[in-house]
C-alpha cells in the first residue's frame, strides 16, 4: 500500500493492516530534521506526481512480490508542509518471520529516494525557501 | 493539431507560474520538438529544463516518441522524496 497522506503519519496503523500472520515488522522512519547545512529549517513543503507515485509503486510491489513472496511492503510518505520532528515518511516491511524482512526494508527506502516523483521545498526560519533534490546517502 | 497537457513540479512549476499547460501541437510532433519549444519559450530557465526528465502518460519514453492527442507530458526535475 502506498498512501500520500495530507495528516500527521499515526506509526500504529501499518501493524494493524498487515494482519496477525505477521511475526516481525521493521519500521524506517524518515524524519524532519533541522539540518546546520540547510541553516535554521522549519520545515519541509512536500509536492507529488499522484498519478505516477501509485502507477511506479504498483510496478515495484509487483516485483517485491515475484522476489520475496512472503513480505508486505508499505510506504506512506507526507504531502503539504512537514514541520521539524515530525515523521515525513514511515516505510514499513513485515513478515512472518524476519528473513529478509531488513533486506526489503533497505530496498524499498532506496527505492523510493530514487523513483517516487515527490519533491521537497526546503522551508527557513526566515520563510526562505529553496528546492533541494536527493543525493546518494541523503 | 493535437492538444497536449503538460504537467509542471517543484521548481519548475514556480519558474513558470502555471501547474499545467495547454499545448497545441501539428500532428505528428515528437517528445523532442515538443522540449525543444519549452526550451525556446522559456530560454531563462533553459537548465533547469535539462535536469529534468520529461515522461508521457507517467512512462519514460523515447524522445523519438510521435505524442497522441490528448497524452499528458510531465516535467519532473530531480526527485527529493523522504
Amino acid at each position: 500500500m502506498l498512501i500520500l497522506s495530507k495528516d500527521k503519519i499515526l506509526v500504529d496503523a501499518p501493524i494493524a493492516r498487515h494482519g496477525q500472520n505477521v511475526g516481525a515488522c521493521l519500521y524506517f522512519m524518515g524524519m524532519v530534521r533541522n539540518a546546520p547545512e540547510d541553516n535554521h529549517v522549519k520545515g519541509i513543503m512536500y509536492s507529488a506526481y499522484d498519478q505516477m507515485c501509485h502507477q511506479v509503486y504498483k510496478d515495484f510491489i509487483q516485483q517485491m512480490t515475484d522476489s520475496f513472496p512472503d513480505i508486505i511492503v508499505e510506504i506512506i510518505h507526507r504531502i503539504g508542509f512537514v514541520p521539524v520532528g515530525e515523521v515525513a515518511v514511515l516505510v514499513s516491511v513485515s513478515s512472518s518471520h524476519r528473513n529478509k524482512t531488513f533486506q526489503v526494508l533497505e530496498i524499498a527506502v532506496e527505492w523510493l529516494k530514487k523513483e517516487l516523483p515527490i519533491w521537497k521545498k526546503i522551508i527557513h526560519e526566515d520563510d526562505a525557501s529553496e528546492w533541494k533534490a536527493n543525493f546518494e546517502n541523503s | 493539431m493535437i492538444k497536449i497537457e503538460v504537467l509542471l513540479f517543484a521548481g519548475i512549476r514556480d519558474s513558470i507560474g502555471q501547474e499545467k499547460l495547454q499545448l497545441n501541437l501539428t500532428k505528428g510532433s515528437t517528445l523532442k520538438q515538443l522540449m525543444d519549444s519549452m526550451f525556446q519559450q522559456y530560454p531563462e530557465i533553459k537548465q533547469l529544463f535539462l535536469s529534468c526528465q520529461f515522461i508521457v502518460n507517467c512512462s519514460i519514453i523515447d524522445p523519438d516518441y510521435e505524442l497522441k492527442d490528448q497524452d499528458e507530458v510531465a516535467v519532473l526535475p530531480p526527485l527529493g522524496g523522504g
